[in-house]
């Protein structure tokens, strides 16, 4: 049989296996009216694009960037353009699932930010199309592989290297609160008192909704301030959960899989405005639990807990010459940790849609608590809660037509 | 007498309809009073707290919640606050499973609310509700929206999650007659339910109406069954561009539906089109991906051709699903020591005992218990010659090992020059420190460098698979990836040092270990020919 014709950009074909190629990589940023800001200078590629549905947020960007740039209102133009190898998404949440897989349907690498999906069921479906169409995923997290870890005070790599060899024994627990390092910012929170207000005339506010519920428009529902509502995210532990959580699930071993409960302590939740919580436990099967602590109430924490050892903030630890035994130990093997790398040779990077999608569920699972104000029993391997029609129902919730993923 | 006794009667019966509605009052003022009392509990503290006032609030039975609706104020005007918390509340708290048996009283208490006129945006809110907690019970007044265009679109995302044969139905019927847009909203939720018996109504709409076409085909894909693909071909032909993306993903989202289904038969003759039709790379991942799924065999032959494909995406998914049909199964270490089940395909070039089969320096080489161990020698050849293959072996380096793997190699020679070397060597021992990037381990020597920092430290095994298809040369070094190229298009403006390479030329040789003066060991040499 013929054999198929293939377009190949030549920057793909590798004339010298790794040396970087002649051809620069390009990319286009959706959502430039908050985070989408910083993606526009990110290194590893040239921009060529931007698209945001508020005219005045792509406008200013316009200005600010080279010209060559091109400004878009509707994402799909984006997609359909040849010259762009890359999308990065920074969106609200609400946006992520169907950009994302529908960039990777569209033959493009995507570069996402956190939450990775609003759903668990997006989630499910991004991981399918990345991986089906044979593409390359980040997300926008870099705790696991880089960087000072919040009030921890270090990297995440000694820890990692801590945990990977036992020296805290198996399984562990980690807490995740204000006493360990880590502020769960719930001054995220939505407003109740909300009344309709007149769409400002720069923003489209239908194409902003998207998939979400049509619900009368106010800014506070919107823009800096998304952050307060179910129908687009989930509060601090929507915006800094998976900062937090993807290392403690990395330090777990847990990259494949997903908590079997869930455990809530909060005040009822609004059905439209997200507010606090005051303590949500995940469980594995082997044992392992993530604490998150969001009254910084266990004063004495440790971070990790293990039955041979624990770990402070700052590396400090209760195991003699910790230090120094850390240092004998052999490192972990290197991964991609340059999203260009993993785009030119289609290795999977550091932080890749499996992991990530694993680590954004533990942040769904705990909205998914929260709003429903009770604990949960979960299956990792088929991703559904057992014995709980409503939970089961907010994995994978209609989405508002012509939206969907 | 008579006029006294029909008197009494009618006293009678005056008194007691006077004590039924006196009680009835009394009764509802009670409730009233309760119902008061409960909502300025709202917001609960807790969650047991929210399981209390959810219990005393169907306790006060459907009537209470209807009452709470009524106070709702679509524009947050008067403070509706709590009747929100509580009716959401109860609503979350019957949508567990261990009491749905309650569910039928919110869901009596929101449906009843709808006899009175509501504002659109406090029906979008009890849709909401029952999205979450409603079953057949709410169909009817949901399916009684689906042509309002102002909330049919939460109308039928409610019947959607209900997701029952009824609810199914009711959408149904919806797409007959009526406006168009709350047709696409009636066809998406259909499709989220995967709700087969719509398949012949979604078949018809994409045939005969031209706004909701497209709508319409995008939903036939998410079923997988016969129907749906022969309903699929009828209104699109076949793929005629093989630069229409978008009907390309048609058929492959149809493909992984039928494979979802059980439907491989379907599945693998659409995902086959998209192959051999589709210029894309994403598109050929997929259909590759699909077609694995669906038919093993054919992909495994298609993955084979794919390893050389100039797509380095098509060939990492070439690359996997050969792995899959070829996977060695790993044994757990015992004591430290690592065996394996040969995979069935491939054949062992050295039989652990002795030399057969291989020539040249057999002296400097030794054959014992499995292991074959380079003395240190030189150069030792298979007898025979491959073209295409995947090589696998392992290997153990001692500090400061070189020696090299010799592929399509003439019977003599420096076969870096006149055949292709992928280099064997310790790269972190101090005499290696200065080295150019093409001489490190797994390079194709002089010509390719390969990735670092994948080798297991001295006196470890280390796995190595060689896939080697036309010019294309793929190193996969303990499960990793550290060489994929073509060796044409990597000397085409010369080779990296500069040299002659006529070996790259070479389309048939022999397998050769390369001594350099070193002891290294090697075990499990096996092969598959391509």
């Amino acid at each position: 049989m013929a054999a198929a014709f293939t377009i190949v950009p030549r920057r793909a074909l590798g004339g010298a296996g790794f040396t970087a190629p002649s051809e620069e990589l390009t990319k286009a940023v959706i959502g430039v009216g908050g985070m989408g800001k910083g993606h526009l200078s990110y290194e590893g590629a040239r921009l060529v694009a931007v698209c945001d549905v508020d005219r005045s947020h792509l406008n200013e960007v316009l200005e600010a960037t080279e010209r060559g740039v091109k400004g878009f209102h509707d994402y799909r133009e984006v997609l359909a353009r040849p010259d762009v190898d890359i999308v990065h998404i920074a969106t609200p949440p609400h946006w992520h699932g169907i950009i994302a897989a529908e960039a990777a349907k569209a033959g493009k690498d995507v570069w996402c930010e956190k939450p990775m999906t609003r759903t668990i069921g997006e989630g499910q479906k991004v991981v399918e199309a990345v991986q089906r169409y044979g593409r390359v995923f980040r997300l926008n997290t870099w705790f696991r592989f880089r960087s000072e870890f919040y009030g921890f005070g270090t990297p995440t790599a000694p820890i990692k290297k801590a945990c990977h060899h036992r020296m805290f024994g198996w399984p562990l627990k980690i807490t995740i609160g204000s006493t360990t390092g880590f502020n769960w910012k719930f001054q995220w929170s939505g407003r109740t008192d909300l009344t309709p207000q007149p769409v400002p005339d720069e923003l489209d506010y239908d194409f902003w909704l998207g998939p979400a519920p049509y619900k009368f428009y106010h800014p506070h529902r919107t823009h800096g301030t998304f952050r307060g509502y179910w129908d687009y995210d989930g509060g601090g532990l929507g915006d800094m959960g998976q900062h937090y959580l993807d290392p403690a699930q990395y330090f777990l071993e847990k990259d494949d899989t997903s908590p079997i409960s869930v455990e809530l302590d909060a005040p009822q939740q609004h059905p439209d405005a997200v507010s606090s919580f005051r303590r949500i436990v995940f469980t594995y099967d082997d044992g392992c639990q993530i604490v998150l602590d969001g009254e910084g109430a266990d004063q004495n924490a440790a971070y990790i807990e293990g039955p041979e050892g624990k770990l402070y903030p700052k590396l400090e630890s209760d195991i003699p010459n910790f230090q120094k035994k850390l240092d004998e130990l052999p490192d972990l093997p290197p991964r991609i940790t340059d999203f260009s790398e993993s785009v030119r040779t289609r290795q999977p990077f550091a932080l890749n849609e499996t992991s990530a999608h694993r680590s954004c569920t533990l942040v769904n699972l705990g909205k998914i608590a929260m709003q429903l104000g009770r604990n949960l029993s979960f299956d990792p391997i088929q991703q559904r809660f057992i014995d709980d029609e409503g939970a089961n129902r907010l994995v994978d919730p209609p989405m508002r037509a012509p939206w969907k993923i | 007498m008579e006029d006294l006794k029909i008197r009494n009667k009618v006293n009678f019966i005056f008194s007691a309809l006077f004590a039924f509605f006196a009680v009835q009052f009394a009764l509802n003022a009670y409730a009233a009073d309760n119902l008061e009392i409960l909502l300025s509990k709202y917001p609960a503290q807790s969650p047991r707290s929210a399981a209390e006032l959810s219990t005393q609030l169907l306790n006060l039975g459907p009537e209470a919640i209807a009452k709470l609706c009524e106070r709702l104020d679509p524009n947050g005007e008067s403070d509706d606050h709590a009747a929100r918390y509580a009716i959401s509340g109860v609503a979350k708290h019957v949508s567990n499973t261990n009491f749905s048996k309650n569910r039928g009283t919110v869901e009596r208490g929101l449906l009843d609310a709808f006899e009175a006129e509501l504002d659109p945006e406090v029906k979008r809110f009890l849709f909401e509700q029952l999205q979450l907690c409603g079953g057949n019970r709410s169909v009817d007044v949901l399916e009684n929206h689906l042509s309002d265009p102002v909330v049919c679109s939460d109308a039928a995302r409610a019947l959607a999650a209900i997701g029952t044969k009824k609810a199914g139905k009711a959408l149904v019927r919806a797409l007959d007659g009526g406006a168009n847009e709350c047709k696409g909203a009636v066809i998406q939720s259909l499709e989220h339910m995967q709700f087969e018996p719509a398949v012949s109504e979604l078949a018809k709409l994409a045939s005969a109406n031209d706004s909701l076409r497209t709508q319409a085909l995008w939903a036939l894909a998410a079923f997988g069954t016969k129907k749906a693909g022969d309903a699929i071909h009828e209104i699109t032909g076949s793929i005629a561009d093989p630069r229409n993306t978008g009907l390309a993903n048609l058929y492959l989202a149809y493909a992984e539906s039928a494979v979802r289904e059980g439907n491989t038969r379907d599945a693998a003759e659409f995902a086959a089109e998209a192959l051999h039709h589709e210029a894309q790379s994403q598109v050929r991942c997929a259909a590759l991906n699909i077609l694995a799924d669906a038919d093993p065999e054919t992909a495994h032959d298609e993955a084979v051709i794919g390893l050389s494909d100039l797509d380095p995406a098509y060939r990492q998914v070439a690359r996997s699903i050969f792995h899959e049909f070829h996977r060695p199964v790993w044994q757990t270490p015992e004591k430290g020591s690592e065996t394996f089940d040969a995979e069935p395909a491939f054949r062992m070039l050295f039989n652990g005992e002795d030399l057969t089969g291989w020539r040249g320096d057999t002296d400097g080489y030794v054959a014992e218990n499995g292991v074959l161990t380079c003395r240190p020698g030189g150069n030792l050849y298979t007898e025979e010659e491959f073209s295409d293959f995947v090589f696998r072996f392992e290997f153990k380096l001692t500090p400061g090992a070189n020696n090299g793997l010799g592929i399509r190699t003439l019977p003599t020679g420096n076969a870096a020059y006149t055949a292709i070397e992928l280099q064997i060597l310790d790269d972190d021992d101090e005499q290696y420190a200065e080295l150019q990037p093409y001489q490190y381990h797994g390079s194709i020597y002089g010509v390719v460098p390969a990735k670092r920092g994948y080798l297991k430290p001295d006196g470890e095994w280390n796995r190595q698979e060689v896939v080697v298809r036309r010019h294309h040369i793929t190193v996969i070094l303990n499960g990793t990836v550290i060489v994929d190229a073509n060796t044409q298009l990597a000397s085409e403006n010369g080779t990296m040092d500069g040299r002659d390479h006529p070996g790259l030329a070479r389309t048939k040789g022999h397998i050769a270990l390369l001594g350099h003066g070193t002891v290294v060991q090697f075990k499990n040499i096996r092969i598959l020919e391509l």
